[in-house]
């Protein structure tokens, strides 16, 4: 019983000397329990802008990539960190973002995120099924030398003729 | 009779030794996940040291559906502390349902009521007369009026071309506030904690088009409860009765952080524990208005369809998939 009792407690350390417990600059991971569905025609791509990041810390940070959790029938195409301006976010619309939209985004590899700024983070997805699905975004970003990763748990649903409703 | 309030005392003597295993001190109990905590002050806001404070659980939702007027139902007790001296107190409680918190010194005794899971706080006044310590408080129904309806959830919109609804999903719990009054007469309650309800079956109300904005509601018991050891009388529903209702009479507030959904998309938000709606449910007879929050949990559901139009979803306090802090309230269209 007590070799037993041992073994777990040098279990659970190693486990404890395993995590970090600290979440990063831009906070931790949350979900937001909020699910965007877009119907859209055959063919079609699906720009995904409903997320951003703020940068909490006192340093800038620099974004590595951001990518869909758990994709099923999407695949994404590109991905941008967009200026907010008059708090207005990009949001879930039907095709490309037109280039004249594009004014001061940055491809999201590289993109710096002011200390106390926000980004809006917008990926533009095609459907490869006739119903695709993500549970959420994983952003990997650096700052100080030191590598994070925020996971937003917000469902996205993309839907090629069919009704979201 | 003696006989039989002997053996409640040892119960619940036995209680709270019981539970003396998992409270704490003031100081050592702040990182419990699950807790209530709080200061007891006087009526005049002073902080009291050394109180002593107990905490008791509400008699079931089933043996409360079941009281008769005039019927005497006991609380349980479930937890003990010592306040510090700067009067602040912590208790374990990893229960989710209702409790009385009840403070006590040898002057006055004063009551909380606190209800759902995780931080819970009561900041408990000695407002109640000087009662026994080792009294174990009983809640009578004093009487109940005709099922009112409370707000359990709201959608907003300022122009036309989208569809809205609201989903009360099945064991869904609301909390409801609840009144307080050393008398008992009309008018003279004041608020005092909350109560939560568990909806027994989901409830829905259609669809509704904008640019209406609409308050959901579903109806509540008003009852009034008599506590004894210094309790007073509450004003607090005695059960969730159901229906489904809406109050169209509601105006959009200011909300500025918003996100585009074009036509034809969808945006569907779970746990509306965000925003609690101040003047939520009113027990009439007694003169007592009350707040409604709903959503312990992901069962509550806000839609919005972009069936004929692309717009605007703008949260009052951070876009409408914000976090830390929610959105709060939601309306379709930019002001």
């Amino acid at each position: 019983m007590r070799r037993l009792l041992l073994t777990a407690l040098a279990a659970t350390g190693v486990v404890l000397a395993g995590c970090t417990g600290s979440a990063g600059p831009f906070g931790p991971s949350f979900s937001d329990h909020v699910t965007s569905c877009a119907n859209v025609p055959a063919g079609r791509n699906v720009s995904f802008g409903v997320e951003y990041v703020r940068n909490h810390g006192s340093q800038p940070a620099t974004l590595s990539k951001v990518t869909l959790a758990s994709p099923h029938g999407l695949d994404v195409l590109a991905v941008w960190s967009a200026p907010i301006r008059d708090r207005q976010l990009y949001g879930l619309r039907d095709g490309w973002p037109a280039p004249a939209r594009r004014a001061g985004w940055q491809s999201v590899a590289g993109a710096t995120v002011p200390a106390g700024g926000t980004r809006n983070l917008i990926l533009v997805v095609k459907p490869t099924a006739r119903t695709g699905h993500a549970d959420g975004l994983a952003i990997d970003y650096q700052e100080s030398g030191q590598s994070f990763q925020l996971a937003i748990s917000t469902r996205l649903k993309v839907r090629v003729g069919a009704s979201c409703s | 009779m003696g006989r039989s309030f002997n053996a409640a005392v040892f119960i619940a003597l036995a209680g709270i030794l019981a539970s003396l295993a998992s409270s704490s001190p003031a100081s050592a109990g702040t990182n419990h996940a699950a807790a209530v905590r709080g200061t007891v002050t006087t009526r005049h806001g002073t902080s009291v040291a050394r109180a002593r404070v107990t905490i008791y659980a509400w008699p079931s939702t089933a043996a409360m559906k079941a009281q008769r007027k005039g019927q005497a139902l006991q609380l349980r007790p479930v937890g003990h502390a010592r306040a510090s001296v700067s009067g602040s107190y912590s208790i374990r409680l990893a229960g989710t349902g209702n409790y009385l918190v009840r403070a006590w010194t040898r002057q006055a005794t004063g009551i909380w009521n606190v209800s759902g899971g995780g931080q819970r706080t009561a900041d408990v006044r000695l407002t109640g007369a000087a009662s026994p310590y080792l009294c174990i408080p009983q809640e009578t129904l004093v009487k109940t009026w005709n099922p009112a309806p409370g707000v359990v959830g709201t959608s907003y919109s300022r122009y036309a071309g989208i569809k809205q609804w609201f989903t009360y999903g099945s064991n869904q719990s609301s909390s409801i506030g609840v009144g307080l009054s050393s008398s008992g007469d009309v008018g003279s309650f004041t608020f005092n904690g909350s109560a939560s309800y568990s909806s027994g079956t989901s409830q829905t109300w259609g669809s509704h088009s904008s640019p209406y904005s609409v308050k959901y509601r579903t109806d509540f018991v008003p009852a009034e409860y008599s506590v004894s050891c210094g309790g007073g009388y509450l004003a607090k529903p005695k059960e969730w009765a159901g229906g489904a209702t809406v109050d169209t009479n509601t105006s959009p507030p200011n909300a500025t952080y918003c996100v585009w959904y074009d036509q034809n998309t969808t945006f569907t938000k779970q746990d509306t524990t965000a925003f609690t709606f101040s003047a939520g449910f009113t027990t009439g007879g007694l003169g007592f208005t009350g707040s409604a929050q709903t959503g312990f949990d992901t069962n509550a559901e806000l839609h919005y369809d972009m069936v004929n139009a692309g717009m605007n979803l703008c949260g009052t306090d951070n876009y409408p998939a914000g976090s830390s802090p929610g959105p709060k309230r939601i309306v379709a269209g930019k002001p």
